[in-house]
């Protein structure tokens, strides 16, 4: 079995963590624009997305954590 | 059983962790999508995610930019007193509700209730437009909320009558 030594794994797993808890936020996010959509509430759609895109650019800062093959 | 050992009887290595010494089995391709690698699969989901919201955003802005033109609906003398009138408006797949009150006024309004988009009826009985997903109740004479989870009035549509017929003129967001 291929040992990964502590402190990545540590950090592989933190990161996984985090990515999976921005995951839940956005899928929130998107059920909330999915909504604004259906109620044709602009006002409430854009928030929405600048939210899940600050969330999507916070995952790839995650991403840069990872370490390479 | 014989003393004869077994792969899985070795010793683990230094540094295997307690839950694989307790439980040390493992099967071909095993490591296949490693913790990383599903991690990554997960950053490409949120970039879906961001996407798609971002998609519903400008979709509700480009939805919102069409106020209609001016179309004729029916004629005064069909729709009595206390009567309700359907029709698409300001496109062929927005439902619309032309009411004539009590006292000869009419108003129209988007027949899309404004919590999730269900379409409102009129009840002259109670003399209410009201939604029957989550009962939203509307006011027919200014189309404010007044009862139920909506918080925003019904987008209201613009009338005149032009040789006894009603016309619409554009929708107010």
């Amino acid at each position: 079995m291929t040992q990964v030594n502590a402190p990545d794994n540590k950090r592989h797993s933190a990161v996984f963590v985090y990515v999976v808890l921005i995951l839940a936020l956005q899928l929130f996010l998107l059920v909330v624009a999915l909504e604004a959509f259906q109620a044709d509430e602009e006002a409430l759609a854009w928030p929405a997305a600048a939210l899940s895109i600050g969330l999507f650019t916070t995952s790839l800062l995650f991403a840069r954590l990872l370490r390479r093959d | 059983m014989t003393g004869a050992k077994r792969p899985d009887d070795k010793m683990p290595e230094e540094g295997t962790p307690v839950w694989l010494q307790d439980f040390p089995h493992t099967s071909a391709g095993e490591e296949a999508v490693t913790r990383r690698a599903f991690t990554r699969y997960l950053i490409a989901g949120s970039g879906v995610f961001a996407a798609t919201t971002l998609g519903a955003a400008v979709w509700t802005s480009l939805r919102d930019l069409d106020p209609g033109k001016p179309t004729p609906i029916l004629e005064v003398d069909n729709l009595a007193e206390g009567e309700a009138h359907l029709f698409r408006y300001p496109g062929p797949d927005d439902p619309a509700i032309l009411l004539h009150l009590a006292g000869g006024e009419m108003v129209a309004y988007s027949q899309k209730c404004t919590h999730l988009g269900c379409v409102v009826f009129y009840e002259p009985e109670e003399s209410e437009l009201v939604c029957p997903c989550h009962e939203g109740i509307f006011s027919p004479t200014t189309g404010d909320p007044i009862a139920g989870p909506p918080e925003r009035a019904l987008p209201a549509i613009t009338l005149e009558v032009r040789d006894n017929t009603i016309w619409a003129l554009g929708i107010q967001r």
